[in-house]
């Protein structure tokens, strides 16, 4: 078959990406950048109560990529694929940034330390509590700058609606991450 | 085109000057073997080749023979593990060590072209993408706006610079990597099967660019599945699990169809035809029929109206703004068991009627029944799964399990069968494909033949009555082409409608009963494949050909009409009713002598 | 379910907008982007609005087609204002009818904040209608290339960048064939448990991984075969070159921000 998804052994390197990325990294974050971007005008409204808190999957994305290929990577991909939305979009996209950062970092460092499927669930779940609060901090300091919403307003919006929406988001990213990151390393070539 | 065309037309200093002097071998391989998985398979396997300024070199090859990685080594992309390799004069790979530096002055010297044209743009805007190359070499802003311009009109698509290559035909996309290519001014181009993706007519435009560079003495090493493709070439090369097994002139390679048989390839035409007459060959176009034990199937025995009814349907995309209806008042009712190719150039509307058929989209317009049943009802939606089985454009794309037989038992899983019905159809559908020893194996480590397959058996294992293939040859090498139409065959002898959307004429005129011609969304001709290729003209007019035994016929006919003589030879449209009709005609002679003094190229 | 990939999409074209540098571009968008913060009176926001459809008009991009390139944050602006209209009660009670109250204060205080955002991403619209994703790029790394000195690789998250933004068609196309073959066998993200559920989400997203591990091997190919070798020693097709049109773009956006500043601060005198 003509590509093989393999990584291309180092031993017929013919010496020139010495320095600097190699194109192949150039490639690999590039791709996974733009399943991410293409994932973040996925838009589902998943919870009834705030149909304006949408559901899209590039966390996994991020998340993926920080499991496979280390949080360097994985910040890469988070920040990389909410830019463009900075423009349309500016409170969705900076919010989108810090929940995927936030999410995908913890869980990436914890991997790298545990490279076992027990660290990836350890990783995960840390993931996912540091990427809980900063969801609602974010919220808190970020909704009344779009909307005439006051912060008490918000703030009494966290139980009701924030904790339950960001903890089925996450809830919904963890799992089908921790379904999908082993076939990706695989292919990866790990 | 003008003179800038000529390949001696340098705007820069950098050229052949430095390296005058030296012998015109351009690249030279000695005992080249390169291993991808630390020396248990070799990709290739001691390699010795030299291709010589100004030679137009095919390489042929059974897929996984080695030939993307031999052009990935003579590009300079890939060291080796053992051998030496020298290029464009230098040794980059002495045996032991890459030299950094002399690799990367040869592939500022060599171009190349692949597969995908989807992988080799990088940009957004056509004319961006034809000047990466130049950027990366550093060349002077106001020379790579004349290198895009007579690089974009060499390949005829000057009228495209400001467009979006994502949105642009296949064949289109390809030239424009050709171009982007040929903007480096390489001194050796490297195609690596540039036209297996795509349709007649991009193919044709893409050996019509190579044509004119070769006039001009561009070196070009060309991969490719086509042996009508080889005959162009100076010289042919064949691979067989890494090894050169044959190198001489396309005459010499291409005359032995046994031999490439076993090589899992296919001879020219012509060749099979001469060895049909002498009545040595097979004809060797003819499907085996392989296996009429069908996959078998619970049918309830009652009766119920079956075949797929299209009834005036019309169809547009959302998003496809200018470009009018996708389809436009398609009618076809078309009977339990039958096998119809739906044919048309890129973007007639085969996939969008597959897609229709398969309840993946919903008519504007008209009604479209399957076995009965309305693909708007949303309420035997499940109920229509069982009954059309759907395979895309390049399937193995849809595997995602993590053994074969998981991915295979999806299907029927989600039809709510028990987990004994299931794994019965699994192993069912895995014996009929001949799969049964990579049950257990991950998808992702097959080959591209392998995986095609296994996707067919996750669409099988449905237990479809109506099966919509959307290209289903597209890629393969001539030996899988050949297993992939003896299934179908199988299938269509054990009853099942089937759908089939093809490129190649010569697979209709094998096997399908039926022919549907799309043109800009219109059904344009719709009878037996005998009936419709008798309007040839038509079909040249919408970019289509007929199929090569018919064209030889014509051939034949017009060279023995110059004589002054009538052969009445009909429409044959197999190699197998040509040899009848020339016996019928009694022209075994005539159509000897013609097959010799025409030689392989006859087209 | 599509992806809207039509997005902020690029729109060929000659108008002075389509011309002025993409640095120069940027920076002033984003500076009118910064300064909708700002308004909080009347008379600011019909500048503000006048400043967004005078721009929108020189692009010379039909509107329809602006409009619809930035149609789901409409929908999401539409929605924020309607909370506003009900969450905020100040001022007199205009419509009351059980817990639901709309006040004059909730009036004012959609339609500012509609306005606003709406403003926001017009602005934001026309930079990504009328440059091209690679003149973005080129932009991002120019301006970004002094953070290289502290150690951030620039040029290659642009070329990162202008890579992935090449690709995000190419994958929504495979993204919806692969959930279409998916559907024919019987797969539904929307119905079912949530196991089957999970099992469609993973058989439409490893297929979309492996797919992107495959484009990727081919790039890192076709990177190579065309001497892509880094920044450094490259040159540039489009050289970005500020001229007299930047400068008036410039001068005209500074004029702009200093009005809506000093009518804020006039406002707030009074
Ligand atoms: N990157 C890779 N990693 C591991 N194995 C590889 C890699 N690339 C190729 N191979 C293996 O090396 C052999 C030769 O592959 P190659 O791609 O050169 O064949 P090919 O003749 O080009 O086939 P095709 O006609 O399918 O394009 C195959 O067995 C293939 O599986
Ligand atoms: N998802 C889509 N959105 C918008 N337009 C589309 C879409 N898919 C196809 N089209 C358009 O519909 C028309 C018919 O496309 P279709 O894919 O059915 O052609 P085809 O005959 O299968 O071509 P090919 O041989 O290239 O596969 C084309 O003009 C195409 O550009
Ligand atoms: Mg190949
Ligand atoms: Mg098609």
């Amino acid at each position: 078959m003509a590509t093989h998804p393999n990584a291309r052994p180092s031993s017929h390197s013919t010496g020139a990406d010495s320095s600097g990325w190699s194109t192949r990294r150039i490639a690999t974050c590039a791709l996974f950048v733009a399943v991410a971007m293409a994932a973040s005008f996925v838009e589902l409204p998943i919870f009834p109560a705030a149909p304006y808190l949408k559901y899209d999957p590039s966390g996994i994305v991020c998340l993926v990529a920080g499991l496979a290929f280390g949080p360097a990577t994985g910040v890469l991909v988070s920040v990389l694929s909410w830019l463009p939305h900075l423009f349309l979009d500016p409170f969705g996209g900076i919010m989108g940034i810090l929940a995927s950062v936030a999410l995908t970092v913890p869980a990436a460092l914890v991997y790298q330390r545990m490279h076992t499927r027990m660290g990836a669930a350890v990783g995960l779940v840390v993931g996912a509590v540091v990427a809980l609060a900063a969801c609602i901090g974010g919220n808190v300091v970020i909704t009344p700058l779009y909307s005439g919403v006051t912060v008490e307003t918000v703030i009494a919006m966290i139980v009701p609606i924030l904790v339950p929406f960001n903890l089925l988001k996450l809830a919904i990213n963890c799992v089908v991450t921790f379904a999908t990151y082993k076939g990706v390393s695989r292919l990866v070539g790990e | 085109m003008g003179e800038e065309v000529g390949r001696d037309v340098r705007d820069d200093g950098s050229g052949r000057d430095d390296r005058s002097g030296r012998d015109d071998v351009v690249v030279r391989l000695e005992g080249v073997r390169l291993t991808y998985d630390e020396g248990s398979t070799w990709a290739l396997d001691d390699v010795t080749l030299e291709v010589q300024a100004g030679e137009r070199i095919c390489v042929l090859g059974a897929n996984g023979s080695g030939k993307s990685t031999l052009a990935s080594v003579i590009c300079g992309l890939l060291a080796p593990d053992e051998g030496t390799v020298e290029l464009m004069g230098e040794m980059a790979f002495d045996g032991h060590s890459a030299d950094a530096d002399a690799y990367r002055h040869a592939r500022h010297h060599i171009g190349l072209v692949f597969q995908n044209p989807d992988d080799q743009i990088v940009t957004t805007v056509v004319a961006d993408d034809v000047a990466f190359g130049p950027e990366n070499l550093g060349v002077e802003p106001a020379q790579i706006a004349r290198r895009v311009d007579r690089e974009l009109a060499r390949v005829a698509m000057g009228d495209y610079a400001d467009a979006d290559p994502s949105r642009l035909s296949g064949g289109q996309q390809q030239r424009i990597a050709i171009a982007g290519a040929l903007a480096m001014e390489p001194d050796m181009l490297v195609l690596d099967e540039p036209g297996a993706l795509l349709d007649v007519r991009g193919r044709r435009g893409i050996m019509h660019v190579m044509d004119g560079l070769s006039e001009t003495g561009t070196t070009i090493v060309h991969v490719t599945h086509f042996m009508d493709e080889a005959l162009a070439a100076t010289r042919v090369i064949v691979l067989d699990h890494g090894r050169i097994v044959a190198d001489g002139t396309p005459d010499q390679v291409l005359r032995s169809p046994s031999r490439l048989a076993a090589l899992g390839l296919e001879a020219p035409f012509v060749v099979r035809l001469a060895d049909a007459l002498d009545g040595t060959g097979t004809g060797g176009d003819e499907t085996s029929g392989a296996g009429d034990e069908a996959v078998p199937r619970d049918r309830d025995g009652a009766y119920r109206e079956s075949g797929v009814r299209l009834d005036r349907v019309s169809f547009s995309y959302a998003d496809g703004g200018t470009r009018g209806r996708a389809l436009s008042d398609v009618s076809a009712d078309i009977p339990a068991g039958q096998l119809v190719a739906i044919c048309g150039q890129t973007g007639s509307g085969k996939s969008t009627l597959a897609r229709l058929v398969c309840a993946l989209g919903t008519p504007d317009d008209g009604r479209v029944l399957v076995d009965g049943i309305d693909v708007t009802d949303r309420g035997r939606r499940m109920e229509l799964r069982g009954h059309v089985g759907y395979v895309m454009q390049r399937p193995e794309r849809q595997l995602f399990a993590d053994t074969v037989s998981a991915d295979v038992a999806y299907g029927p899983t989600n039809l709510g069968l028990s987990d004994e019905e299931v794994r019965r159809r699994v192993d069912e559908v895995l014996d009929f494909l001949g799969l049964t020893e990579l049950a257990g194996r991950s998808p992702f480590d097959l080959s591209g033949g392998q995986r095609r397959l296994v996707a067919l058996a996750g669409v099988l294992a449905m237990g479809p009555d109506v099966l919509v293939l959307d290209e289903p040859t597209a890629g393969l090498d001539p030996r899988g082409r050949r297993h992939l139409r003896d299934i179908v065959h199988a299938l269509h002898a054990s009853g099942t409608t089937i759908l089939m959307v093809t490129h190649s004429m010569d697979d209709v005129a094998r096997l399908a009963d039926r022919m549907l011609v799309l043109d800009a969304g219109r059904v344009v001709a719709d009878g037996s494949p005998a009936e419709v290729f008798s309007h040839g003209d038509e079909l040249q007019r919408i970019g289509l050909g007929v199929p090569d035994a018919l064209a030889w016929a014509r051939h034949l006919e017009a060279s023995a009409h110059r004589g002054g003589l009538e052969l009445g030879l009909g429409e044959p449209i197999t190699l197998g009713g040509l040899v009848a009709a020339i016996d019928r005609a009694g022209c075994h002679d005539l159509a000897r002598r013609t097959l010799v003094e025409g030689g392989l190229a006859w087209r | 379910m599509a992806i809207g990939i039509g997005f902020g999409r690029y729109c060929p074209g000659d108008s002075p907008i389509h011309r002025l540098d993409p640095r120069c571009k940027a920076v002033c968008v984003l500076a009118l982007m910064v300064t909708t913060f700002a308004i909080t009176t009347a008379g600011q926001l019909a500048i503000a609005v006048a400043g967004a459809l005078g721009l929108v008009m020189a692009t010379g991009v039909p509107l329809r087609r602006t409009l619809d390139s930035v149609r789901p944050v409409l929908l999401f602006i539409l929605v924020i204002g309607l909370l506003d209209l009900f969450f905020v009660s100040t001022g007199e009670t205009l419509l009351a009818a059980g817990p639901v109250r709309v006040t004059t204060g909730g009036v004012w205080t959609a339609v500012l904040y509609t306005c606003r955002f709406a403003v926001l991403v017009l602005y934001g619209a026309t930079l990504l209608l009328t440059t091209t994703p690679t003149a973005l790029t080129d932009a991002f790394e120019s301006l970004l290339s002094p953070l290289a000195r502290l150690g951030l690789h620039v040029h290659e998250i642009s070329m990162v960048l202008s890579l992935a933004l090449r690709f995000v068609p190419t994958l929504a196309d495979e993204c919806s064939a692969i959930m279409d073959a998916q559907a024919a066998r019987g797969s539904s993200l929307a119905n079912g448990g949530p196991t089957q559920r999970l099992r469609a989400f993973v058989a439409v997203l490893m297929p979309m991984f492996a797919g992107a591990l495959r484009h990727a091997s081919g790039l890192s190919r076709a990177l190579d075969a065309r001497c892509y070798e880094g920044g450094s020693g490259r040159t540039h097709y489009h050289v970005l070159r500020l001229g007299r049109r930047d400068a008036w773009f410039s001068v005209a956006t500074l004029a702009y921000v200093a009005v809506l500043l000093a009518l804020g601060m006039v406002g707030a005198g009074v």
